[in-house]
């Protein structure tokens, strides 16, 4: 299984390399969201002394980034194998469905933890703003939380590639199932992180592995029956 | 070698395909032909394990499409309308990421192989988009049997060919056969399929009209007779 998923995720990676599709659209799009924020605090003097000094207010900017562009890199995962002709090529093969799950899985996770990885570098220039020292645990929450994203967000990518409403439906679906489940308690587990509580922050942390393992076993069932035709 | 048992595909209300049977053996090269909206793509989709049948059931290399179908997705190679090639990977790309998705041994020979047989070996390194439809028609047929697969089901695989490169996969396809595969595919050109099957297949309204040995028709009478079936299908 696990041969079949790397040919998956090696032919992800080749294939971005030459196109620089995915990649280019996720780091454009975390920037803008940096840029706004930064001049919306400008503009309404939101901490107009040091803006980001507030640990309440530097988690939800990130997340914000992390969700909408990691959503730009979970559309295309099936939509451009969908459009391409090329879907019935990967479930031709004599592989479990599930491989092809978690070739995605890791391709797309890739993908988002390394524009979320450049989106907490550009808060830091932007802001000014050196994580309270935290920055292994802030990038290993995101790097948590990023995969319980992309572990649920593949699958739901996969529901919604042959949709006509695919657009709206993948964005519906990915907030249903993952603002309470990943990305608020990433948020606070975040919060807790830079706050030096580390107790609270596990809690929410377990609350996020707890739910990445319910994802994968739902994949694990479900995916099949998700490319059925 | 390839089994049909009372297989049948309902899409709403309506039969696509009504309880077809058929035994085809190793080392044959059947042709189906049919009217369009016969069912000979839904018949092929259901083998290649793409789609669920309704009813019945089929057996490739012994294994159940419903029960096995890793298992018989092991065993064939497809050649679908669609060209399942990735544009934006070169030629060799392509064929790697299948070989790897396949598990075949020494893969780059086996690569540089299928390429040279297909007259595509000088154009290895570049980029699927960039070649002409035939091109894309030979490299999708390169990709089908780069696993050497033991039963082969080709839906019009000489769509987009000029006549150099169609004689070029009639030979592979008789090698293959000859070599004990067994292949299944879907024509439009009734003296074609005299010409390159061993029997022959007509589908008409989901239903399996024909079904003769080459050697026992003449292709005259043959491509008479396809023609009034093909004509009196609503």
């Amino acid at each position: 299984m696990m041969r079949e998923a790397m040919a998956v995720a090696w032919k992800d990676f080749r294939l971005e390399l030459r196109t620089r599709e995915r990649l280019s659209s996720m780091i454009i799009f975390s920037l803008m969201v940096m840029v706004s924020f930064r001049f919306a605090f400008s503009f309404f003097a939101v901490h107009a002394d040091d803006p980001a000094r507030s640990s309440a207010l530097v988690p939800p900017i990130l997340w914000i980034a992390f969700f909408f562009a990691g959503m730009l890199g979970l559309a295309p995962a099936f939509s451009k194998e969908t459009d391409a002709g090329t879907l019935n090529g990967l479930l031709l093969a004599p592989a479990d469905r599930f491989a092809i799950y978690l070739g995605k899985l890791f391709s797309s996770l890739v993908f988002i933890f390394a524009v979320s990885l450049s989106s907490i570098f550009f808060f830091a220039i932007f802001f000014n703003y050196d994580y309270a020292g935290q920055w292994a645990g802030v990038i290993g929450v995101t790097l948590l939380g990023t995969l319980a994203y992309a572990s649920i967000g593949v699958t739901v990518s996969a529901l919604s590639s042959t949709a006509k409403t695919r657009d709206v439906l993948l964005p519906l679906l990915l907030i249903t199932v993952t603002l309470f489940t990943v990305v608020v308690p990433s948020i606070n587990a975040t919060s807790n992180i830079l706050t030096n509580d580390y107790d609270a922050a596990m809690t929410h942390v377990r609350y996020v592995i707890a739910f990445t393992l319910i994802s994968f076993v739902l994949s694990y069932f479900l995916f099949d029956e998700v490319l059925e035709d | 070698m390839l089994e049909l048992r009372d297989l049948s595909k309902k899409y709403g209300g309506k039969f696509a395909l009504k309880r077809l049977n058929l035994n085809v053996p190793p080392g044959q090269l059947c042709i189906l032909l049919g009217p369009n909206g016969a069912g000979k793509s839904t018949l092929l989709r259901i083998l290649c394990t793409l789609t669920r049948p309704s009813g019945g059931d089929a057996l490739i290399s012994n294994h159940s499409v419903i029960e096995e179908p890793t298992d018989v997705r092991r065993s064939i190679g497809a050649v679908l309308h669609e060209m399942l090639l990735y544009e934006d990977l070169t030629a060799a790309e392509n064929l790697r990421f299948y070989s790897r998705l396949y598990g075949v041994p020494s893969e780059e020979k086996r690569i540089d192989d299928m390429l040279a047989r297909l007259n595509l070996l000088h154009r290895k390194n570049d980029r699927v988009g960039d070649f002409s439809r035939g091109m894309k028609q030979r490299m999708s047929i390169a990709r089908a049997l780069i696993s050497s697969p033991k039963v082969l089901l080709l839906d019009e695989p000489f769509t987009g060919l000029d006549v150099k490169s169609k004689d070029q996969v009639s030979s592979m396809l008789t090698e293959a056969v000859t070599g004990g595969a067994t292949i299944l595919m879907t024509a439009h050109d009734p003296d074609m399929a005299h010409d390159l099957g061993h029997r022959l297949l007509v589908l008409v309204d989901g239903k399996l009209q024909y079904d003769r040995q080459k050697t026992s028709v003449s292709k005259t009478d043959f491509v008479s007779e396809y023609k009034r079936m093909a004509g009196a299908a609503p």
